[in-house]
């Protein structure tokens, strides 16, 4: 059993995304079910491409069957422990395969990582909806490949252990949320857009030029399509300008739920590591302790301990 | 009628960001309105998560027309009805800072519920009378 240390005197820790840049809908604008509905079938879309890309570059080292996916989240302990047996030997066969060291990416592992990015954002949009449970499922399904292939690692940075599990920060219900103030410019005259003439609904002729090296038609850099001194006909859009970010909070209901804590502090706090090569693996995926699909993770518990590789 | 800021900080003016957009639509539904300040003193807050989603203050000055009465009052109502979610209405408010109409001088006046709890029709109700016929 790992052993434990009291909690810091001085409050937990975490990291998280504060802000994020997009049209999404505020809290109860009609449009935000299928802005949100939209978004997570598109994170699902792009964690599935992704898996099959990371399960490709697998196969090219290590010859399998199947994944030991354990569809049924069986918490029986014998059934825990041959799967877990599984993901041991497929990830020695691995690296031994590869011959990498423990420091090094191995095939497919960056990959993996964005494919369980993406479903973990999906879950957040599509919670409390029709597709919430095949989000869930699809991130429990990325956690273990992950945790099982390269293995998940707490990490250790201003004398804390710190859980960066996505599983389980996609499962914390709260988010982040912002308050900032800032000018609101008119994207085509470039007077504040509460005052000028320009319509949010009405297209309007504007020639194409470079300002501070973007294009004032789309925003982007060199090489998009709009040729400097051509005209196009562009729907004014609101452009932000002294941006001052005035308080963060945590909600249980962000304008953004993909907005969430990335980076938790243990709690209780483990002992400082022993040495600099010690790292704390994290089995939470693969014992089943990061709850089943459907279930709420309520705290950031230990899984099986400290593992020194 | 003067739109009038959540607060005055050092001299800028904060309204709320679902502002950006009300002084043209109010003009072109007919009413005069301009804000407290000008365009550089003032700023825009955005608030990502709020109990208030939607609150708007104005300050009327002389007797409220008939047609501008009734043009704020299908300017509150539509924005109401586009947050209106019978299971979890969101809640609104709305601040009359100073009023005159006739001899009649309101101040301070706040209204706040849920958006499905009528109040653009207490709106049109302070500003024309009782007995109008909305």
């Amino acid at each position: 059993m790992p052993r434990r240390t009291s909690q810091a005197s001085d409050g937990m820790q975490f990291t998280a995304m504060v802000l994020k840049w997009g049209p999404i809908p505020p809290v109860h604008e009609p449009a935000r079910t299928q802005f949100l509905t939209q978004s997570g079938r598109r994170e699902l879309q792009l964690s599935n491409q992704n898996a099959a890309e990371a399960v490709y570059r697998l196969s090219q080292y290590i010859r399998t069957d199947r994944l030991p996916f354990a569809m049924d989240f069986s918490q029986d302990w014998n059934v825990l422990w041959k799967r877990y047996q599984r993901w041991q030997v497929l990830s020695s066969r691995l690296r031994a395969a590869t011959e990498a060291s423990d420091k090094d990416d191995l095939p497919g592992q960056g990959v993996a990582r964005k494919a369980l990015e993406h479903p973990a954002g999906a879950y957040r949009y599509l919670r409390k909806g029709p597709l919430e449970r095949i989000a869930d499922l699809q991130v429990h399904r990325i956690g273990e490949l992950f945790g099982g292939i390269y293995g998940c690692r707490y990490e250790y940075k201003n004398d804390r252990w710190f859980d960066t599990c996505l599983v389980r920060m996609a499962h914390l219900h709260m988010g982040l949320s912002a308050g900032f103030t800032a000018k609101r410019l008119c994207s085509v005259c470039g007077a504040d857009f509460s005052e000028c003439d320009h319509s949010p609904d009405w297209l309007y002729p504007v020639t194409a030029e470079r300002v501070r090296g973007k294009c004032n038609i789309c925003g982007g850099d060199e090489g998009c399509e709009h040729s400097p001194g051509s005209q196009y006909l562009v729907r004014p859009t609101i452009r932000l300008e002294d941006a001052v970010l005035r308080e963060v909070s945590l909600t249980p209901n962000p304008r953004d739920p993909s907005l969430m804590i990335t980076s938790l502090q243990s709690d209780p706090q483990p002992p400082p590591p022993s040495s600099p090569s010690y790292k704390r693996r994290c089995l939470a995926c693969l014992s089943g302790t990061c709850g089943k699909p459907g279930q709420e993770v309520i705290s950031n518990t230990d899984a099986l301990g400290d593992v020194h590789l | 009628m003067v739109l009038l800021p959540r607060a005055v900080e050092e001299g800028t003016a904060i309204y709320q960001d679902t502002h950006i957009t009300t002084a043209k639509d109010l003009r072109a539904a007919g009413i005069q309105v301009s804000f407290l300040v000008e365009p550089d003193d003032r700023t825009f807050v955005s608030e990502f998560s709020h109990d208030i989603v939607y609150q708007i203050a104005i300050g009327i000055a002389a007797n409220v027309s008939w047609d501008a009465a009734k043009a704020l009052w299908a300017y509150v109502k539509a924005r109401c009805e586009g947050l209106a979610d019978k299971n979890d209405p969101p809640r609104v408010r709305l601040q009359i800072a100073r009023l005159q109409k006739d001899d009649v001088t309101i101040e301070g006046l706040t209204l706040e519920g849920p958006a499905t709890s009528g109040i653009p029709e207490a709106l049109l109700e302070i500003l024309v009378g009782k007995d109008s016929d909305a």
